[in-house]
């Protein structure tokens, strides 16, 4: 017996379609709206039935009852989080809060006359190389007749806990210019923070006159963006005493701001932008740090950079200052948190797949809304974190669950204790054993009894939406209760921010 | 082009039971290496690349990852074997274990380089070598089970008995 076989062994067709993948995967941004379209007309048949059967299983009682639940839940999370953005504000200008260190008697500066607004961190960008600018959650006009320096609160200053850190300075206008080309951006019109070391910063003079304590008399120099390819991201240059930018005592000596109105660049003054650039003194930059190498008579250094003391990476939240109170926007209470935000209803499918992470989810929109979902926004049960859209359609998501090993994002700890402060930082998870989630923190941080919350990683990912309780921790790592969505629970909601054309 | 469309709803289905399989069951099997080995021994060729393309926009919704780096996993292997299918023999049960065990062990790995290259997380089960030999045995006759009914089944190389 033999069988007969077709011809057409070498198909072109398939070598041309792999040549086209490949293009495609190169450059995979202009068919992302066709991969959209593609996926939806895939997932047609298993949104219908994840319908259907949701209907079906419909108990409008159980229901009605399940959304007043969550309302409540999430009305006692806002009234939380609105008593913790209230008393960070009032930490701040609480008598004790001051820039500069009062041994520095002529350097000292406190924060009369100033009013410091916190912003939330919604974005963080890049302009080759590590994160260098940050967006915030308010617009540009919110922030108009604020100084243009940003700070953050716990540096450590001697005993003062409460120390303000400098990372960087207003962006004057909303859209950076680097930006332009590329198609609109939804965040166009917040605030923007240009870090201390932003690319822009090498052709925009963006030098900070700064100072440490030599032991006799401070010493002044200009602190500015070092480039991509150094070893640190700030470096040292103009030293008022020539003496000292080659010597190798200065390592780890703290560096602080000098009282400063711009720099003197062609054409004028630096700080000539609507917001000018005056810097306060003693605001708190980071350490010395050198490079250099080793001869018989010591080490002799080559460059002196600057290390900050902050990763911007960490970071949830900035201070903005305005000069006096009577200039202050008005924002109410709680409006960083959770604030311009809408929860649409989905039906949800729990859902195993052939990979490594073996668990995924199905957020199909419940009202038939065949509008996209946002990519990137939480998905909460609630006001709990379920996860993160991963791969957005039209009227679904493919969500991605929290708690995946490698998912890396900023936290916000708040401890049991009224009396402690919350905590920002930056963990990844590692380990995830059925409702245990294991997290890498930072090594000094060590959490006590509390609850996790979400720090802000976007748009639609606001701060604020409850992960679970902490219930083990040590050094450098921290174990969340954390509780996914079980197989026969079908409702959850989409966390989208209002377009910020809205209100202002 | 009935087979191609029904195979284009019915494969988000496939890869849905390919994750309860794989997490179910002590199993590591991938049913897209199965459907890589029905269209390499026994699908008609020019329907090849539209059942790969519903196979891979599947793959990519439940899986993550782009429609093109599971179309490259997957259809890559199915071009290097394809040409040889002339001098396979598709009733050989050694043949269909070869290259069933064969694309159980490339495809994952193809798929993990493609996605390293381009900075996307990885997006395949991880396959042992013991998931290997099991798939000698179990790859062939999922395959077999998908070309039996339809959709498959309508895109079948035409066998005649001479």
């Amino acid at each position: 017996m033999q069988i007969g076989r077709s011809n057409g062994m070498f198909p072109a067709p398939l070598y041309v379609a792999l040549a086209l993948s490949l293009l495609a995967l190169a450059h995979p941004d202009p068919l992302r709206s066709i991969q959209r379209r593609l996926h939806g007309a895939s997932s047609a048949t298993v949104r219908w039935f994840l319908a259907h059967e949701a209907s079906a299983a419909e108990r409008p009682e159980e229901e009605r009852v399940r959304a007043q639940l969550a309302e409540q839940v999430r009305g006692r999370v806002r009234s939380m989080l609105d008593r913790l953005e209230s008393k960070a504000e009032a930490t701040l200008h609480a008598a004790d809060v001051s820039f500069g260190r009062p041994e520095h008697g002529g350097l000292q500066t406190s924060t009369e006359g100033m009013r410091g607004v916190v912003c939330r961190i919604i974005d963080r960008r890049s302009h080759g190389g590590s994160v260098d600018e940050l967006v915030l959650d308010r617009f540009d006009r919110e922030l108009e007749g604020s100084y243009a320096f940003v700070t953050v609160s716990g540096g450590r200053v001697g005993r003062r806990k409460n120390a303000e850190v400098l990372v960087g300075f207003l962006a004057d206008g909303g859209v950076d210019s680097t930006d332009e080309r590329r198609r609109p951006d939804p965040l166009a019109r917040h605030a923007r923070v240009k870090l201390m070391h932003h690319a822009s910063g090498l052709s925009d003079s963006q030098a900070t006159l700064a100072v440490l304590d030599s032991g006799s008399e401070p010493l002044r120099f200009l602190v500015e963006p070092a480039g991509v390819d150094a070893l640190f991201p700030l470096s040292c240059s103009l030293w008022s005493d020539h003496q000292f930018d080659s010597k190798t005592g200065l390592l780890d000596s703290p560096v602080y701001s000098a009282e400063s109105v711009g720099a003197v660049v062609p054409g004028g003054w630096s700080g000539k932008g609507s917001r000018g650039r005056w810097v306060p003194a003693g605001l708190r930059i980071g350490k010395i740090a050198i490079w250099g190498y080793q001869n018989e008579s010591g080490v002799v250094a080559v460059q002196n950079f600057v290390e900050p003391i902050v990763e911007p990476e960490s970071l949830a939240t900035v201070t903005v200052w305005f000069p006096d109170a009577d200039s202050r926007p008005d924002r109410g209470v709680g409006r960083a948190f959770l604030r311009d935000v809408e929860f649409e209803p989905v039906t949800m499918l729990r859902y195993r797949t052939p990979t490594a992470s073996g668990r995924r989810l199905l957020a199909a929109s419940s009202s038939g809304s065949s509008r996209a979902f946002p990519g990137g926004a939480a998905v909460v049960d609630g006001v709990r974190l379920l996860g993160r859209i991963e791969t957005a359609g039209n009227g679904f998501g493919i969500v991605s669950p929290f708690g995946e090993p490698g998912d890396r994002q900023t936290f916000l700890f708040v401890p049991s204790a009224e009396s402690r402060d919350p905590i920002e930082f930056e963990g990844e998870v590692t380990l995830r054993e059925g409702d245990l989630v294991r997290l890498r923190v930072p090594q000094n941080l060590t959490l006590s009894s509390g609850d996790l919350f979400t720090g802000g990683g976007g748009l639609h990912y606001p701060s604020g939406l409850w992960i679970g309780p902490v219930t083990g921790t040590g050094s450098g790592f921290a174990v969340t209760r954390h509780r996914l969505l079980r197989d026969n629970d079908r409702r959850a909601e989409v966390v989208v921010r209002r377009p910020s054309g809205g209100r202002l | 082009m009935i087979a191609v469309l029904l195979w284009f709803f019915l494969a988000p289905w496939i890869c849905l039971l390919d994750g309860e399989l794989a997490t179910r069951t002590p199993l590591r099997i991938d049913l897209g290496a199965a459907q890589c080995l029905a269209l390499v021994l026994w699908i008609r060729t020019p329907l090849i690349v539209p059942i790969l393309v519903g196979t891979a926009v599947a793959r990519s919704l439940w899986m993550g990852g782009d429609i093109a780096l599971h179309m490259l996993a997957l259809g890559l292997p199915v071009a290097i074997a394809l040409p040889a299918r002339s001098i396979l023999n598709q009733h050989s049960l050694s043949v269909q274990a070869l290259c069933g065990a064969s694309l159980s062990l490339l495809i994952p790995r193809l798929s993990d380089a493609l996605a390293g290259v381009i900075g996307q997380p990885a997006v395949a089960l991880p396959v042992g070598v013991f998931d290997g030999f099991a798939a000698l045995l179990f790859v062939p006759v999922l395959a077999r089970l998908l070309v039996t009914f339809p959709p498959l089944r309508l895109a079948r190389v035409e066998e005649q008995i001479q």
